[in-house]
């Protein structure tokens, strides 16, 4: 089980609910990583997870965590996977201490000491019913709880959604602090993209059930720029390297895939950095046109 | 699996107050009640009925044997519903979403939800053969075999009941559970209906409609084995079906 390179291997996953379809899903989580996985509501993200955990089928395709087929081995690679989503899901009239014990006689590694240990670092009250946490404690209970049985692929939907800019950090921090384990992945799903800028290594972008960017954060962050230029100059420049583009009341923005070929064809042209959030909203946009 | 057994039990906590509550009172009433038919206005109510100075169509003692035996199965008639306060909980709660995650497969997750109900089930079916101990002492109307044949008979009532509860809740995935309260209970009824027709119409025709629940009274203190079986089978095709359905809708439960 050990001897994988991808914690997280899709491969043309096909699930079609009708209204909305998951249309042949492809990407791999290298071990050791943290993929972002950005999309905005309703681009597919939670039925990929729910694929990715087996809590639904997939009508087609092949999914492997841990270089294994989640096919018939789900219940036991759960084992190793922590899961968070955005709303909380345990019962509200159970305390962190009813948690502990369900949860020692669930998870085999379930380490019931660290579990304390991380409630007393988030400030949670173990005795306190978990229905009168506020949102930031329901979701560092979830956090401590996917952290107490050695899970080694932490999978995360949302899991910063709604919360404040000082309780965000701090997740954040425990999540930089898992990944210093080697063999530790993150696999994290947000359209708060500023998140993934400060934590992931990959990054994976879906939009309308079809994967249409993925790659390591940084390359991708490298590739891509803003050039900024009138309207009339766009007819001059190479559309193989346009994204998309956005008129603005002084000029047009456009979203270009190769920001070095870019700067040379164009040297008199200003090109910007760009960031997860422009690449994501710019190739959404041309997808609807 | 254990966890989730305990998570289904601490679900039905908030029960434990409605339940030691409707314990003592139906101890204490059925107590009061078999002292009053020893030395009591029952006593009396009864010997006037033997001397024929009353035109009551019963024997007082007769109707207490009908109040003793539902009194002896209101604790277990007070837990027997939990199977749909779990599955509502659980509802409300999102907790779906939770277990999906975890390392247990569909079909443990459905034999955890039995588990449960037998281990609800056989607690109140122990507490009401103590109570029917207790009783027994004070009373001659039934005997301790009487009430243990009462117990086991509504036991597995309760135990076909949620069978068909279980069953409506994954085959036709069932969201609301007052539907699945009442289509089980209708469903229950109507095959006591259909079983006993023949019965009901010669007790309606006689105008002695006493006679049916007599008959009714008397085949739960002594044909409980009947009951037992249908309910053994119940359970096993409800087990069946929902695990079945519960994996091939994998995440719907």
């Amino acid at each position: 089980m050990e001897k994988y390179t991808n914690v997280i291997e899709l491969n043309n996953v096909v699930k079609d609910y009708g209204d909305f379809k998951l249309d042949n899903i492809s990407f791999t989580v290298p071990k050791g990583s943290v993929c972002g996985f950005i999309g905005q509501n309703g681009a597919g993200k939670t039925t990929t997870i729910r694929l990715m955990l087996k809590v639904i089928k997939a009508d087609s395709g092949e999914i492997k965590l841990f270089g294994e087929d989640v096919k018939g081995n789900a219940p036991r690679l759960r084992e190793d996977i922590g899961v968070v989503y955005d709303e909380m899901g345990f019962h509200e009239f159970m305390t962190g201490k009813d948690i502990n014990i369900m949860m020692k006689h669930i998870y085999m590694n379930w380490d019931e000491e660290v579990f304390f240990d991380y409630l007393k670092r988030f400030s949670l009250p173990s005795k306190k019913k978990c229905g009168d946490f506020s949102r930031g404690m329901r979701m560092k209970l979830q956090i401590a709880v996917a952290l107490s049985h050695y899970a080694k692929l932490l999978v995360m939907d949302e899991p910063t959604a709604g919360l404040d800019p000082i309780v965000r950090n701090e997740i954040l921090d425990i999540f930089r602090e898992f990944v210093l384990e080697d063999d530790h992945s993150i696999f994290i799903s947000s359209h708060i993209t500023g998140d993934l800028e400060k934590i992931a290594d990959e990054v994976v972008f879906i939009d309308g059930g079809k994967i249409f960017l993925q790659g390591n954060k940084d390359e991708i962050l490298e590739r891509h720029g803003v050039l900024k230029c009138k309207k009339d100059e766009i007819d001059n420049i190479s559309k193989s390297l346009i994204v998309g583009v956005q008129e603005g009341a002084f000029g047009v923005d456009v979203l270009i895939n190769d920001m070095k070929a870019a700067a040379k064809l164009y040297p008199e042209l200003v090109i910007d950095r760009t960031s997860l959030e422009e690449i994501m909203l710019f190739y959404v946009a041309s997808a609807r046109r | 699996m254990k966890g989730l057994i305990i998570k289904d039990l601490m679900c039905l906590r908030k029960m434990r107050a409605a339940f030691v509550f409707v314990t003592v009172a139906s101890f204490v009433i059925t107590v009061m009640a078999l002292i009053s038919a020893r030395c009591g206005n029952i006593a009396l109510a009864e010997q006037e009925y033997l001397t024929g100075g009353t035109d009551m169509p019963m024997s007082p003692s007769h109707m207490l044997w009908y109040a003793v035996a539902v009194m002896v199965l209101l604790p277990l008639a007070s837990i027997g519903d939990s199977l749909t306060l779990v599955f509502e909980a659980d509802k409300n709660s999102g907790f779906a979403n939770v277990a999906g995650a975890l390392p247990v497969s569909v079909k443990q997750r459905v034999f955890a939800r039995f588990i449960t109900l037998f281990l609800t089930c056989g607690t109140g079916t122990i507490i009401s053969l103590l109570l029917s101990f207790v009783l027994s002492l004070f009373t001659d109307i039934m005997t301790f075999g009487d009430f243990t044949g009462l117990v086991l008979s509504a036991a597995s009532l309760i135990m076909i009941f949620s069978a068909l509860e279980m069953i409506l809740i994954f085959l036709l995935m069932m969201k609301n559970t007052d539907y699945v309260r009442i289509i089980s209970l209708l469903i229950m009824f109507a095959v006591f209906i259909l079983c006993s027709l023949g019965r009901i119409i010669e007790t309606v025709r006689a105008m002695k409609p006493a006679e049916l629940i007599t008959d009714g009274l008397l085949f739960l203190e002594n044909r409980w084995f009947i009951l037992a079986a249908a309910a053994a089978v119940c359970l096993l095709i409800s087990y069946f079906v929902s695990a079945g359905i519960a994996e091939r809708k994998w995440g719907e439960i």
